[in-house]
């Protein structure tokens, strides 16, 4: 397995980035739903240190991902028909606009809401914005709702690497597996 | 050998009675807050980050002078319930029963019990400071200018919420809401 990704398939870095930030997309997702069901309490407040510090690991490893994305050649889309490749590229854009909108509203209520941002105790965010509580309502409402975003997006993205596996019976999925290099 | 004459005894009243007035100027004066430019500050900390907050509204009682630090005093009752950190939940948990309990403890008392001078301009409070039912000595040292008739003091403090009982049951572990609490004192008061 190569480094770098080609124009037919995707390198080494691509695949790390890809499986690490859908680990963490999903555990962040998961710990924002449930710490948010539970009652005030330390209980609480040890997932909401969890659930920022890895949110601000996603706006890191995405900013990353980003660079290196432009950085290398990117695999063809694999759908038959132009209309499926533009849907695909454009539920990749929208991937990826969540993996920066979601942390950034998060960092911002967060501002709004005089809780400072610690990534793993390590160290302190600067707050975005200086304290308001309607500014953070409203942010919350936001980052609600984008939560819902995420949902569909990562539900439509996983459907369609479905669709392309069992019914084109293309490479769209197994290319983006762990192992060798998958030309295409 | 000293023998006092009759005449000298006008003279003496009058040095006595300047003696005493400036006996009594040497006594140390009362100040009135400034209530606008005065203020308590606080950081703590949350989930591994420092915040911060203040007591909106507190009453001083201040007799102070650098000549005569064995009879200033100051004493602070600070309104628990005008907390303010900028987050109308966070401010609404801090005055309930498992933090200051504010229907039981309304207010904190910071009452000092001697000054001593470190260096020019540069003092050192000891004082009781009860913060609900507890109630343990802490040394505030403050810097303090005097101009004229105006004086202004800043200070820093750091106490742990725990020794006053602040954070009950769960709370008490300080791995999510720190022991450290940094108290800050800016007080701005005029002499009348």
């Amino acid at each position: 397995m190569t480094i770098r990704s080609t124009k037919h398939a995707f390198g080494a870095v691509t695949k790390t980035f890809h499986w690490v930030m859908a680990l963490l997309v999903i555990s962040v997702f998961s710990i924002g739903w449930y710490m948010d069901l539970l009652p005030l309490g330390m209980e609480k407040l040890e997932w909401i240190s969890r659930h920022k510090s890895l949110g601000i690991t996603v706006l890191a490893l995405v900013i990353l991902r980003v660079i290196w994305r432009v950085s290398e050649p990117s695999p063809h889309e694999l759908g038959k028909l132009q209309i499926e490749r533009l849907a695909a590229k454009a539920g990749h854009l929208g991937l990826y606009l969540l993996m920066f909108a979601m942390p950034l509203t998060g960092w911002t209520m967060s501002s709004a809401a005089n809780f400072p941002v610690s990534v793993f105790g390590l160290f302190t965010l600067p707050n975005l914005v200086s304290p308001n509580q309607e500014l953070f309502e409203t942010l919350r409402t936001v980052h609600w709702a984008l939560s819902w975003a995420v949902a569909g997006l990562v539900g439509v993205h996983f459907l369609a690497a479905l669709k392309h596996h069992f019914w084109d019976r293309d490479a769209t999925l197994r290319r983006m597996l762990p192992g060798k290099l998958e030309e295409n | 050998m000293f023998q006092m004459k009759r005449k000298m005894l006008p003279a003496l009243a009058i040095a006595t009675t300047i003696a005493g007035f400036s006996g009594a100027a040497l006594a140390a004066d009362q100040w009135v807050v400034e209530a606008n430019d005065s203020e308590i500050e606080f950081t703590g900390t949350q989930l591994g980050a420092e915040f911060e907050g203040k007591f909106e509204s507190f009453e001083a009682d201040i007799v102070f002078s650098p000549d005569d630090l064995a009879g200033s005093s100051v004493e602070v009752l600070i309104d628990i319930a005008s907390v303010n950190t900028s987050n109308g939940d966070r401010d609404s948990q801090i005055v309930s029963a498992d933090w200051f309990d504010v229907a039981q403890w309304p207010t904190a008392k910071f009452a000092t019990k001697s000054f001593s001078e470190v260096a020019p301009g540069k003092y050192e409070a000891v004082a009781d400071l009860t913060i609900r039912d507890v109630t343990r000595e802490v040394t505030l040292p403050f810097d303090l200018e005097i101009e004229g008739n105006k004086a202004e003091a800043e200070g820093t403090v750091t106490i742990n919420r725990t020794d006053f009982g602040v954070g009950q049951g769960q709370w008490q572990d300080t791995s999510q809401v720190g022991d450290a609490v940094t108290i800050k004192i800016g007080i701005e008061a005029m002499r009348p």
